[in-house]
């Protein structure tokens, strides 16, 4: 590129068929199909990839079906009236493969006899969970290490703040052609070129929580303010899903995945104990009940009840056992550990997190079965979408295969090599770079901890119930911080830009996830009103979606497609559990 | 709780493996002598992926409870039987 087609000489340009967002699995999972399809391949990510985001520090459980499986029973356990249950049944096993594409880069999985044990999870009745022998982090390393050996030219450290588009507009009629970002620690900019982006950056949170305060908040994502989500959100991709996610129970104050399905799994349901010494959820509810949010209502209900906190004790368990947690959830271990506890002896706390954030309920951009969103050229996978709607949350297994799917809708879309690559537009360019530094030319402006710990306390206001009023005051909060606060934070290094980066997406995101669980009138998973607490499947049996649209958002509802469904919806209007007595 | 985070510098090679670990930019390489030193704690999101990549183990990672904040303390007087009471 000569000087005069690059008009900022400290500007970076990288050219690509897919740029690929994002260092967990959906975004590994994708770089690797993509350079599988003989696309030339990008992936940029704001820390490394294999080690930021979720997936290094998830547990060490993979959820896969095998043909041999029921399927009917699978399809019953795992899915919802709202969710796409033709989709799910159709794909469920593509999560098979992508088991077996993991033990084949070097996933350490633990086996019997040559063959990947699987262990009971939640909500089923047989074994579906597979093991990895040293957890996340080391899965991570093996799809990072196969992610480079295939040839991914893998850019690092650098943050994306913004989608290029071809008519220069956000939102764009048009379609994405590229992504600008800058360098983390050095403050340099960059631009890549590409003829189809594939986000996987993961859900959003309040980034970089307070190391030193108990907000109980400090789940993962650890380094995710949703930048990858407000990214997609400002070019015009609708949002989908925002009402059913962004609350799950876990240890208080680590920022690990919660480890459930290994405590349930092997732990059985008796691992769970009140305040006082009273165990709950051991009978009554069956171990395929045990979903997150069934988990998490059984929680709130100790809490309600002035039973709470709630703990999890699982020293009645074999050391074997104990070997066994610590070989596949090894951080939250480690966490338990280094904070005191003895997990041969002591029950430990275990709570649900602050709402708004942290979730590993996967939400965001509406995609199809090919990853792609309602923008041409805009792919999306994992934690940042609605995952095609196949189930509620999103654990490791729907991420590696969604990774696939966007892998394979942007790689037909791009094309072969011979299709030219779009045109840079360096003033849409040049407006993205001015946003991301201008808290460099602040002068006595708020710090990013002042904001952070605003949102902070907003999230908390929130808890534990929703309401009018207290989502109507939120709303109001959240409008102040975007128009005094947002524009007033200042930074005096990249460090600081970054950190900033990461803490203004957070805003608009959190406004959309109001604004659609303020709009349903009713209670229902995650979705936790006190002033209407029937699950209303007379009238929410349906999506809610937002898009942006000027300045402002649209917000509307959208029938379920008959298509979808395979089991007869339920038609009545129960009292969500965590309001029965 | 707050975090404790120490690299003991008689045990540390200053391979640099904590500092590409870290997703939260917590420990940096100096630029006067290449050692390996924690330069912002207060990022620190208590995520072990440093203390599992070292090499040669020498990184610790406290999280040091408050103890007004010892909600767990009343459950260490109870002898814990699978078979107790079942309130839900």
């Amino acid at each position: 590129m000569t000087a005069a087609e690059n008009p900022y000489a400290d500007t970076i340009v990288t050219e690509s068929d897919i740029l690929v967002v994002g260092g967990g699995i959906s975004a590994l999972f994708a770089a690797c199909k993509a350079k599988e399809l003989g696309r030339d391949v990008v992936l940029v990510d704001k820390a490394r990839p294999g080690r930021s985001g979720c997936t290094a520090v998830a547990s060490g459980v993979f959820h896969f079906y095998k043909r041999s499986d029921d399927q009917e029973a699978v399809v019953q356990g795992l899915t919802s009236p709202v969710t796409n249950q033709e989709l799910f049944k159709r794909t469920m096993y593509e999560t098979e493969e992508a088991a077996m594409f993991m033990d084949a880069i070097g996933v350490e999985f633990i086996k019997e006899r040559g063959e990947i044990v699987r262990v009971g999870g939640p909500r089923l009745s047989f074994g579906h969970s597979a093991m990895m022998a040293q957890g996340g982090p080391q899965m991570a390393l093996a799809l990072r290490a196969e992610t480079l050996r295939r040839g991914v030219r893998v850019v690092e450290i650098v943050m994306i703040t913004g989608l290029l588009t071809s008519d220069g507009d956000l939102p764009t009629s048009g379609s994405v052609t590229g992504a600008v970002g800058f360098n983390t620690r050095t403050g340099q900019c960059h631009v890549f070129r590409a003829k189809a982006v594939i986000i996987a950056t993961g859900p959003f949170g309040i980034p970089f929580n307070r190391y030193d305060k108990s907000f109980n908040t400090r789940l993962m994502p650890i380094d995710s303010g949703g930048e990858g989500l407000n990214a997609m959100y400002e070019c015009g991709t609708v949002m989908s899903k925002l009402e059913i996610g962004y609350r799950t129970p876990g240890p208080p104050e680590f920022c690990n995945a919660p480890g459930l399905e290994m405590f349930t799994a092997i732990g059985g349901n008796s691992v769970w104990m009140n305040r006082l010494g009273e165990r709950f959820l051991s009978e009554g509810f069956r171990k395929e009940e045990f979903g997150r949010s069934s988990i998490m209502t059984a929680i709130l209900r100790e809490n309600f009840g002035g039973r709470g906190p709630a703990g999890i004790n699982i020293s009645h368990l074999s050391p074997e056992q104990h070997r066994l947690f610590e070989q596949v959830i090894p951080i939250i271990m480690l966490n338990y550990k280094s904070a005191g506890y003895d997990m041969t002896k002591d029950t430990v706390p275990y709570s649900v997190g602050a709402p708004i954030g942290k979730g590993v309920n996967g939400a965001g951009a509406r995609i199809d079965e090919n990853g792609a969103t309602n923008i041409p050229g805009l792919y999306a996978a994992g934690n940042c979408t609605d995952g095609a709607y196949v189930c509620l949350g999103q654990a490791l297994d729907s991420c590696a295969i969604i990774g696939w799917w966007a892998a394979r809708g942007a790689a037909a879309y791009a094309g072969d090599r011979a299709k030219a690559l779009p045109a840079i537009d360096w003033t849409q360019v040049a407006r993205f770079q001015a946003r991301h530094a201008a808290p460099l030319k602040v002068k006595g402006g708020l710090t990013f901890e002042q904001v952070r710990d605003k949102l902070t306390a907003l999230q908390i206001s929130l808890t534990p119930t929703y309401n009018d009023k207290n989502i109507a005051a939120s709303l109001a909060n959240l409008q102040q911080i975007t128009e005094e606060d947002l524009p007033r934070l200042q930074a005096d290094s990249a460090r600081e830009l970054a950190r900033i980066a990461s803490l203004k997406p957070a805003v608009p995101i959190i406004e959309l996830v109001l604004a659609v669980m303020g709009h349903r009138t009713e209670s229902r998973g995650n979705l936790i009103r006190d002033d209407y607490p029937y699950t209303d499947n007379e009238k929410w049996l349906i999506h809610t979606l937002v898009q942006r649209d000027g300045k402002r958002f649209r917000l509307w509802d959208e029938e379920i497609p008959p298509a979808w469904r395979l089991l007869n919806p339920p038609t009545d209007r129960p009292l969500h559990p965590i309001f029965r007595k | 709780m707050y975090i404790k985070l120490d690299i003991q510098p008689v045990v540390c090679i200053s391979c640099g493996v904590c500092v590409d670990s870290c997703p939260t930019d917590v420990i940096a390489l100096s630029d006067s002598n290449g050692g390996v030193f924690v330069a912002h704690v207060e990022d620190c999101q208590g995520c072990f992926l440093c203390v599992m990549d070292c090499p040669v183990d020498a990184i610790f990672l406290k999280q040091v409870r408050v103890p007004s904040e010892e909600i767990g303390a009343q459950w260490r007087t109870i002898d814990v039987k699978p078979s107790q009471t079942v309130t839900t």
